[in-house]
């Protein structure tokens, strides 16, 4: 589905990315690393968030490498950022609609209660604007809005930092079920080793902007995780 | 009283509040709905004013379809405009907006084969001939057109197309990776609300009936601005209400209230403009919000 040959990507002249190559097919896939490396970067690269240095990019067979933002939003790549991830001057339910600029009305309707399903607790707090939600709450509407965008593939960046514990499992189990219920495949960025690879089918480990390793999810141990970690 | 109504006072009065009030709530949505901080009104006023002045005066068009070139023209040169300045951050905006409406002023009293320069352009008849009553009908049908600019801002507010671009205004990262082209959308809105101002500008002309440059001048910008500020930014309602507080009160109603002789009265503009920054300065103290409330859409 999305392959990623030779990447190389940072920020102005600083590359911070070297060198990275991979391949998510339909699944749930995890890349892990520690703070600095390298993570955000690699999910602001795929959604064309910051330019590309060098190295291509194909999302189900086709060349994205060039293409701005929104256009790989088009082909069906949703991403949900680690930060600033919701309008704040938007309510709930008018975040969920600007989602869906490219679905038809009836779609849109019958997508909202779709989301609004899978994710309950939107209900009560519809009306509400997303600035004044908490961060459990925004995090539920930022994965919500992407889900409006029907996407093929979805990027979540760190989706459990600053959460509450019990927030985090609920969006672990989340991730399963919109990978198994939605058939969406997902990409998942996190610090949280051990909560991500319960819900992931492979992982990539990043350490300081290189490929420490990519292994099937239920292959990893704590001995290879601490050592990508540098702990 | 119907004396009074159909007066040429009356009728001045009622224009160009409508005028203001059509300013002010294009204004809302540039600033409000789309985050653009536009400080050129004025020349995009001109522009319409002057553009429709010339097609109507040395083409020989009809007034009707010369506010509509007017307006045309205005957005047209807006568009490349909105492309070099919304790349950029809200104070080059600001500051880019306000060079542009100098401009405009300059380049009107330059051109003066163009548009009369220094001397002016005139005389613009009322393009509506109904007798005595022709001034008061011309500024009903100013208004028609405010009522209908009202109805399209309170429907886009509400629909996708407004969504889309408060959630531009909020983060265009983020909406940006929501599969539309942001830029694109924020460049037509804004070449299209301009070329609304121009319109406005084209609808003013027949008031002033003869034209010179230094109608063009930063204090409709000001003036409006300061109207949006005091009623409320986020409210097509704050536009209306910040208007009738600065233009109806100040300069209509305590004119017709607290006549003055007329040398005193030259110095009044002076004073009113005095009076709008102290407004200004208590309602961004006490009710930052305007007077119309509500939560900033920008907050």
């Amino acid at each position: 589905m999305l392959k990623i040959e030779n990447v190389v990507s940072g920020y102005g002249e600083v590359s911070v990315l070297q060198d990275i190559s991979f391949e998510v097919g339909h699944e749930v896939f995890a890349i892990l690393g520690a703070n600095g490396a390298g993570k955000t970067t690699l999910m602001k690269t795929i959604a064309k968030a910051i330019p590309l240095m060098s190295g291509s990019m194909s999302f189900e067979g086709e060349d994205i490498a060039g293409e701005t933002s929104y256009e790989v939003a088009a082909r069906g790549i949703a991403f949900v950022p680690q930060e600033h991830n919701v309008f704040p001057t938007l309510t709930v339910l008018e975040n969920l609609s600007v989602g869906s600029t490219l679905l038809d009305k009836a779609r849109k309707n019958e997508k909202i209660e779709e989301v609004l399903n899978t994710f309950p607790a939107l209900k009560a707090i519809s009306k509400q604007k997303a600035g004044s939600l908490s961060g459990g709450e925004a995090q539920m509407v930022a994965v919500g809005r992407a889900l409006m965008q029907e996407p093929k593939l979805l990027l979540l960046d760190e989706p459990s930092a600053g959460l509450s514990p019990l927030y985090v499992d609920m969006l672990f189990s989340k991730i399963a079920d919109i990978h198994k219920e939605h058939k969406v495949s997902v990409l998942v960025a996190e610090q949280n080793a051990v909560k991500t690879l319960r819900v992931a089918n492979k992982a990539l480990i990043l350490t300081l902007g290189k490929i420490h390793m990519i292994e099937d999810a239920d292959k990893l141990d704590e001995s290879v995780i601490k050592e990508g970690y540098n702990i | 009283m119907i004396s009074f109504l159909t007066s040429g006072f009356f009728a001045s009065m009622l224009s160009f509040l409508a005028i203001y009030v059509a300013l002010t709530v294009i204004l809302h949505l540039q600033a409000n709905v789309a985050g653009v901080v536009n400080f050129g009104i004025a020349g995009f006023w001109g522009i319409g004013m002057y553009a429709t002045s010339i097609f109507l005066l040395r083409f020989n068009i009809n007034f009707w379809i010369s506010i509509v070139l007017g307006a045309i023209v205005t957005g047209l040169i807006a568009l490349p405009l909105a492309r070099i300045l919304l790349n950029l951050d809200g104070q080059a905006v600001l500051v880019g907006t306000l060079a542009f409406a100098s401009i405009v002023e300059n380049q009107i009293f330059v051109n003066r084969e163009i548009t009369g320069g220094s001397r002016g352009l005139g005389t613009i008849p009322m393009p509506i001939d109904v007798g005595p009553y022709r001034f008061i009908v011309y500024g009903l049908v100013v208004v028609a057109f405010v009522v209908a600019l009202i109805l399209y801002a309170w429907k886009l507010k509400k629909a996708p197309f407004g969504r889309l671009l408060f959630s531009i205004r909020d983060n265009e990262l983020l909406s940006r990776s929501l599969g539309k082209p942001t830029f694109r959308h924020k460049i037509i809105f804004f070449a299209i609300t301009c070329g609304l101002i121009g319109l406005f500008g084209g609808l003013t002309a027949p008031l002033h009936s003869f034209l010179l440059p230094m109608m063009v001048s930063p204090t409709v910008t000001f003036t409006a601005w300061i109207a949006l500020m005091l009623g409320g930014q986020s409210k097509i309602s704050g536009a209306v209400i910040g208007v009738l507080a600065t233009e109806f009160v100040f300069f209509y109603l305590l004119r017709v209230i607290l006549p003055l002789p007329a040398e005193a009265a030259q110095m009044v503009p002076f004073f009113i403009y005095a009076a709008y920054g102290l407004m200004l300065v208590l309602v961004l103290m006490f009710k930052p919000t305007g007077i119309m409330g509500g939560k900033r859409r920008g907050n």
